[in-house]
């Protein structure tokens, strides 16, 4: 303390700028330090959950690793939509019809004979192309209004779809089957998915460090100071649209292969895109791990109460949102990192 | 005899009309090199609209805004943002649920199209700003900690990041107590001292009278008075409309009773 | 021009106006975009379903049992749970009334069962025939009753002390609070109110649609493009922007062709949000929302 040297403006207090935050203060405590562990053990206990991820395949019956396939699938849109519903604060709840568009665009592309990679490539640029284009109108709208644009325009994309019978029509698009073995094929979608949420996942860590993610959650926190500050907030807004219906496109085009049949009804779905909404609201929005959890709740929730009560499922995910809202609102998340610096 | 700055700001002939008022009307006035502008007037005036105007918050109807000899007249915020102009905001706008210094840095990062490329970059900058505003005590407190003072701060701080050449304050000083008021514009002197201009917008008549070197009055929309402080708290129409007629024609007969 | 396409717009229209209405009113006042109103439209229609086969009441008269039933289920929502909520913003609220929707919609589905219904009063199959138009009276009727209530919730709340009162809240919450009024009394009497009207709404669906427990599903659909064409929380707005609504869909259906019949309802809506957020007799009153 003695050595520090006086600083030349008496107002300037430097010492303070290294003055512990609360949390660092907290961090002597046994419990904190067993729940945020140093970096090598984090590193350690990571590598290890992957390890058994991987190997889970191979020990789960089909049932099980089709839910966790679908886990990872909802995880993967729940972080697509992160980007813009979390980071930038739009509520887009239409943000399924990208996940339809991805599917429909790779089902068109398989069905001429073009190799899936090639069409879940062009999905992807497809939907980010529409997003930008669109994302001109639309995301000048605020709040509300924003929401219900989305929405009206996954009806009518819906709509359209019903009628192009190009593409099916009301009857759907069957894709061809792949011809390979069930248990080969479903570890093979598994490892897809999963490798789409952490992907995803990776790049929102990235994000959310960098330039780009403050960017983001100043245009959340005040879109007019941002822009004031020299942030170019139309460029910024569009291509977290972009991005996000891109990621979603993906997620779409392998579900279309996963299931090898798609309908408006299926892929245009407007409660499988609340559900995911939801799952990021549940985890918590705007956070990295967020829609992970949020999806790994929400999806056990549902499958467990399904198994037993074939009624009422659906209440009971009413009401475990209508719960999550009143009480947590904030997320799993952050409430649980409040809850752990406050102890 | 005075050697001419050049002009930062040139505003001719600027309107700007909302549905049928006219929030601002034919104003002109340029602001020199290095000053430190006041821009006065009662409630209703325009002097907000008119700081949007610069800021590229609006597009002005008609007339010529030019900064530094090109004109900015309807330029996007952010592109205004980064030829050199900062502002604050009279209801202050810090970005919630981010520290104090995440707050200036991003300032420090976007402020300029040529200054820190990388937000860790824009941190160390941050701190800088900090430091000359007398927050680096409350750097890594989250924004909603702040007292109103230390808020006030923040956003000149922000502001300050961007390393502006022009620095417009809106009401900065509103809501301070004394020593707080003394302490801004002890502020707003040592930023105008590192060679920034500033064009502020103020009702404390101590804090234009102390910091400005020239004020503009303006008055349902338009250009009343143009001056030093003493001549504009001097000027007739300037008096009728902050006092009243009554008031300034009291006022006329008491100093033609003085000469 | 076809006038049987004419009376089937407007008819339809006055049909969407009175769902809408009560969305836009909450919508409007309480900034809450209630997902759940196409549910409690659905809760009135099992309301007169059941006076109906149960006791023979004429569906008509089941209308002020429905409201009454919906006023009260939707005072003690707001009043209890939404409230809560309003606090952490624009999403939340959506996503609450959307579990409430979820849920009310299962209760229905495990209580009513999923079995089609339908309510057919004995006057059902008669109409007038003029100049090549066919009417049902009973359209007919259902017509001016939506049109009396529209009407009527308008009278209501430019006319009476509450009414007055929530217009207030709706326009300046702080100040309306300084003046007196208990604002969140207020709030869960609007959302009562919202809430009756869809009730009354569901009562008068249920004569002309089949009743299963996703009735409302369609519904909700419609109430957001009729509230943002009319306007949020304008009553006038709701009736134009149903009739509109309903003409536009009507004239679509027959120049076009039926399945694109919603996707006009969303081009609309769509368009407008676009063009001109605060609809077509709108005030901004909560459009500039977080």
């Amino acid at each position: 303390m003695g050595m520090d040297t006086r600083p030349a403006n008496p107002g300037a207090t430097k010492g303070d700028v290294t003055r512990p935050r609360t949390g660092q203060v907290l961090a002597g405590s046994g419990l904190v330090r067993a729940l945020s562990p140093s970096r090598p053990v984090a590193i350690v206990l990571a590598l290890l959950s992957l390890a058994v991820l991987i190997a889970l395949p191979w020990l789960l019956t089909g049932f099980w690793t089709r839910v966790l396939t679908s886990v990872f699938m909802f995880a993967a849109l729940a972080q697509s939509l992160n980007i813009i519903a979390g980071f930038v604060g739009r509520a887009d709840f239409g943000n399924i019809v990208y996940f339809g568009l991805g599917a429909y665009t790779t089902g068109f592309f398989v069905l001429a004979a073009v190799p899936f990679p090639l069409g879940i490539a062009a999905a992807a640029l497809l939907a980010a192309l529409i997003a930008t284009l669109i994302g001109l109108p639309v995301l000048r709208l605020k709040g509300h209004y924003f929401a219900i644009a989305t929405i009206g325009i996954m009806e009518g994309t819906r709509q359209l779809v019903n009628n192009a019978d190009f593409l099916g029509g009301g009857s759907g698009m069957v894709l061809p089957i792949l011809g390979l073995e069930p248990a080969v094929f479903n570890r093979i979608v598994y490892f897809a998915m999963f490798g789409l949420m952490v992907g995803y996942t990776a790049i929102v860590y990235r994000m959310a460090r960098g330039s780009f993610g403050y960017e983001l959650r100043a245009i959340k926190a005040d879109e007019q100071a941002a822009a004031v500050m020299g942030i170019n907030t139309t460029r910024a807004k569009t291509t977290a649209w972009a991005m996000s219906a891109g990621g979603s496109a993906i997620v779409g085009g392998v579900y279309a292969l996963w299931f090898g049949f798609i309908s408006p009804e299926s892929v245009f779905n407007i409660v499988m895109g609340t559900e995911y909404f939801i799952m990021m609201l549940v985890g918590g929005a705007g956070t990295v791990m967020g829609p992970i959890v949020g999806a790994v709740i929400i999806e056990l929730l549902t499958v467990t109460v399904w198994a037993n009560f074939v009624h009422g499922h659906l209440a009971i995910l009413g009401l475990a949102i209508v719960l999550v809202v009143v009480f947590i609102p904030n997320g799993v998340v952050p409430t649980v990192r409040r809850w752990v610096l406050r102890r | 005899m005075s050697e001419a700055r050049a002009s930062v700001l040139q505003a001719a002939a600027v309107s700007l009309r909302f549905g049928g008022l006219a929030a601002v009307h034919g104003v002109s006035f340029d602001v020199v090199q290095g000053e430190i502008f006041g821009l006065i007037g009662p409630n209703g005036a325009g002097k907000t609209t008119m700081m949007n105007i610069i800021s590229g918050i609006y597009r002005p109807d008609s007339g010529t805004l030019l900064f530094n000899g090109e004109s900015i007249a309807g330029l996007a915020p952010h592109r205004v943002a980064q030829r050199g102009i900062a502002r604050t905001f009279q209801v202050m706008r810090p970005f919630e649920g981010m520290t104090v210094r995440e707050n200036v840095a991003i300032g420090a990062r976007f402020g300029r199209a040529d200054g820190p490329k990388s937000m860790a970059a824009a941190m160390v900058k941050a701190d800088q700003a900090l430091e000359t505003m007398e927050l680096s005590g409350v750097a890594t407190s989250s924004v909603s900690d702040l007292t109103t003072g230390q808020r006030k701060k923040l956003e000149l701080a922000r502001a300050l990041a961007m390393d502006p050449k022009l620095l417009l304050l809106d009401e900065v000083m509103a809501g301070l107590n004394p020593r707080e008021i003394g302490e801004v514009m002890e502020l707003v002197r040592r930023v105008n001292g590192m060679g920034v201009t500033v064009l502020l917008i103020e009702h404390l008549m101590k804090a234009v009278m102390g910091l400005c070197s020239r004020i503009l009055v303006l008055h349902h929309g338009a250009s009343i008075a143009l001056g030093t402080p003493d001549e504009v708290t001097r000027d007739e129409s300037v008096i009728r409309a902050y006092l009243g007629d009554r008031y300034a024609a009291q006022h006329a007969q008491v100093e033609e009773a003085l000469r | 021009m076809d006038p049987q396409v004419l009376i089937n717009g407007l008819l339809l229209g006055a049909i969407y106006a009175s769902v809408g209405v009560g969305f836009s009113l909450t919508w409007g006042v309480l900034n809450i975009i209630n997902i759940a109103h196409g549910a409690m439209v659905m809760l009135g229609a099992y309301v007169t379903f059941y006076l109906f086969t149960a006791l023979g009441i004429d569906p008509f008269l089941t209308i002020p049992v429905s409201m009454v039933v919906l006023f009260v289920l939707g005072y003690l929502l707001q009043r209890f749970i939404i409230n809560r909520v309003i606090p952490y913003g624009v999403f939340m609220t959506l996503v609450l009334t959307f579990g409430l929707s979820l849920f009310f919609i299962d209760v229905a589905l495990i209580a009513f069962s999923g079995d089609y219904r339908s309510v057919t009063p004995g006057y059902a199959g008669a109409g007038l025939v003029f100049a090549g138009v066919v009417i049902s009276y009973q359209r007919l009727a259902i017509f001016v009753v939506s049109l009396l209530l529209v009407l009527a919730l308008h009278a209501y709340l430019t006319r009476s002390k509450l009414g007055r009162a929530i217009r207030a809240t709706a326009l300046n919450r702080a100040s309306a609070q300084l003046l007196g009024v208990n604002v969140t009394s207020i709030y869960a009497i609007t959302f009562g109110i919202g809430a009756a009207m869809a009730g009354a709404a569901g009562s008068l669906l249920s004569m002309t649609i089949t009743i299963t427990p996703f009735l409302g599903n369609a519904f909700i659909g419609k109430a957001f493009v009729v509230a943002t064409l009319g306007g949020l929380g304008t009553i006038q707005g709701a009736l134009v922007g149903g009739l509109i609504l309903g003409l536009a869909e009507s004239f679509g259906a027959s120049l076009i062709g039926p399945s694109y019949q919603h996707a006009i309802g969303f081009g609309i809506l769509v368009l407008v949000l676009i063009l001109r957020p605060e609809g077509i007799m709108g005030k901004q009153f909560y459009a500039e929302v977080k």
